[in-house]
């Protein structure tokens, strides 16, 4: 678990967007899948378990925060501070750029797009992870895709 | 062809089936506009899989880590915290290195053999119960070091410490009682939704570990016999344990001498 908590913080950063609510996240996360250890299946991938116990995590979190009346972190909140290290990409510009196209799509395409684009998942484990069928996976994964492409090239970002 | 753009993005996800992918690959060196479309979503995939990168190179806060590596722990029957007293220091340290270690390999196979992932997350989650951080507020205390053993209460503490192995219909159930390596008086306990291994110090039991109790699932498919110990409390059962599990008399002997 140790070894997946930098894939599970990116997940909680692309779902929760500011930081510190993704840290928290992730937290809750891990705590998650400890008290519930005995769910998982061996043989099966720990990490979309995780991602699942995550969004789940998330959308308790999202509600619980709407009933205290915290105001969840807009997007403008998040922080896309492009990574210098990144190789072989169209510049740090392109990549602040997509991460705040990515944090403009509804909370549904955005965590479609980050299982299966960014994380690597087929379309079978994503929908599994998400509790949907394939057929609502890859159509949201179809809107997120245009819409990215859309604001990336409204931004003059080509990708 | 016409290639609409869900097979589009199907191919750049390699999710289409082989004889498609061959059909699209063969009609893309004919067709410009669909070689640009299948680019821009290369470029598109390339351009997130960057995104977040940075977290990933981050050193992971340590509060995170400890979490997973000293495990955590969400409180359910068994609760308020106090100040330890020193000497479980040593039995957690036995039990954490016992949890540690790989799984033992099987008889018969090399021991060489790498241990399969699950048995990492195991080591990793028995060494988490073996700290048993709680969910619950702790009170804080001036050295920090908040109450890291729950002391058992209510039935719990009662079955401890009056109870005798398989008895009766009360909400905890004791099963076996043993002396820890430091002279301690332990015992594994199973109620409704935790169980667990406590150990009698300064007049209380305190819990070592516990996990949820397997409780027969609706649809029965992680159904074990309700009795059952869970393999992560028996790991540190079996790193702290000294000598044998006391029999029926030995039970029956600790609990007349209340536990001296």
């Amino acid at each position: 678990m140790l070894d997946l908590l930098p894939r599970l913080r990116r997940m909680a950063r692309v779902l929760a967007r500011d930081p510190a609510d993704a840290d928290d996240l992730t937290q809750l996360t891990v705590e998650r899948a400890l008290a519930r250890r005995d769910q998982w299946r061996e043989g099966t991938r720990q990490d979309s378990w995780m991602f699942r116990i995550m969004r789940n995590a998330w959308i308790d979190e999202s509600r619980s925060r709407a009933r205290h009346g915290r105001v969840l972190a807009p997007p403008e909140a998040g922080v896309h501070a492009a990574d210098p290290a990144a190789p072989s990409l169209d510049g740090r510009l392109a990549l602040s750029a997509v991460e705040a196209a990515l944090d403009a799509l509804p909370e549904d395409q955005r965590i479609a797009v980050a299982l299966v684009l960014i994380e690597g998942l087929s379309y079978q484990e994503a929908a599994d992870s998400l509790d949907i069928p394939m057929g609502t996976l890859t159509s949201r994964l179809a809107r997120g895709r245009t819409a990215l492409q859309a604001a990336l090239i409204d931004q003059g970002a080509r990708p | 062809m016409t290639v609409s753009d869900e097979e589009v993005f199907a191919y750049v996800d390699g999710e289409l089936p082989p004889e498609t992918m061959a059909r699209i690959t063969a009609a893309m060196t004919k067709d410009p506009a669909l070689a640009a479309r299948i680019q821009a979503q290369r470029d598109l995939r390339r351009l997130l899989s960057g995104a977040h990168a940075g977290v990933l190179r981050e050193p992971v806060p340590p509060g995170l880590k400890a979490t997973v590596t000293a495990g955590s722990k969400p409180a359910e029957v068994i609760a308020f915290p106090q100040p330890k007293p020193k000497e479980k220091l040593k039995d957690k340290a036995k039990a954490k290195a016992k949890a540690q270690k790989p799984a033992a390999p099987v008889a018969g196979r090399p021991t060489f053999r790498k241990p399969p992932a699950w048995a990492a997350m195991a080591a990793c989650l028995v060494a988490g119960l073996a700290i048993g951080r709680l969910a619950l507020p702790s009170p804080p205390t001036a050295d920090g070091r908040a109450a890291e053993l729950p002391m058992a209460v209510g039935p719990l503490a009662r079955a401890l410490e009056d109870g005798a192995a398989a008895q009766g219909q009360g909400p905890v159930r004791i099963g076996v009682t043993f002396k820890s390596q430091t002279g301690r008086w332990c015992r594994t306990f199973q109620g409704q939704d935790q169980a667990g291994v406590a150990c009698r110090a300064d007049g209380a039991w305190r819990v070592l570990a516990s996990a949820p109790a397997t409780a027969p699932a609706a649809g029965g498919e992680y159904r074990q016999a309700a009795s059952e110990t869970p393999t992560a409390v028996m790991a540190v059962v079996d790193g702290m344990i000294s000598g044998a599990p006391l029999d029926a008399a030995g039970e029956a002997q600790a609990l007349k001498s209340n536990w001296r």
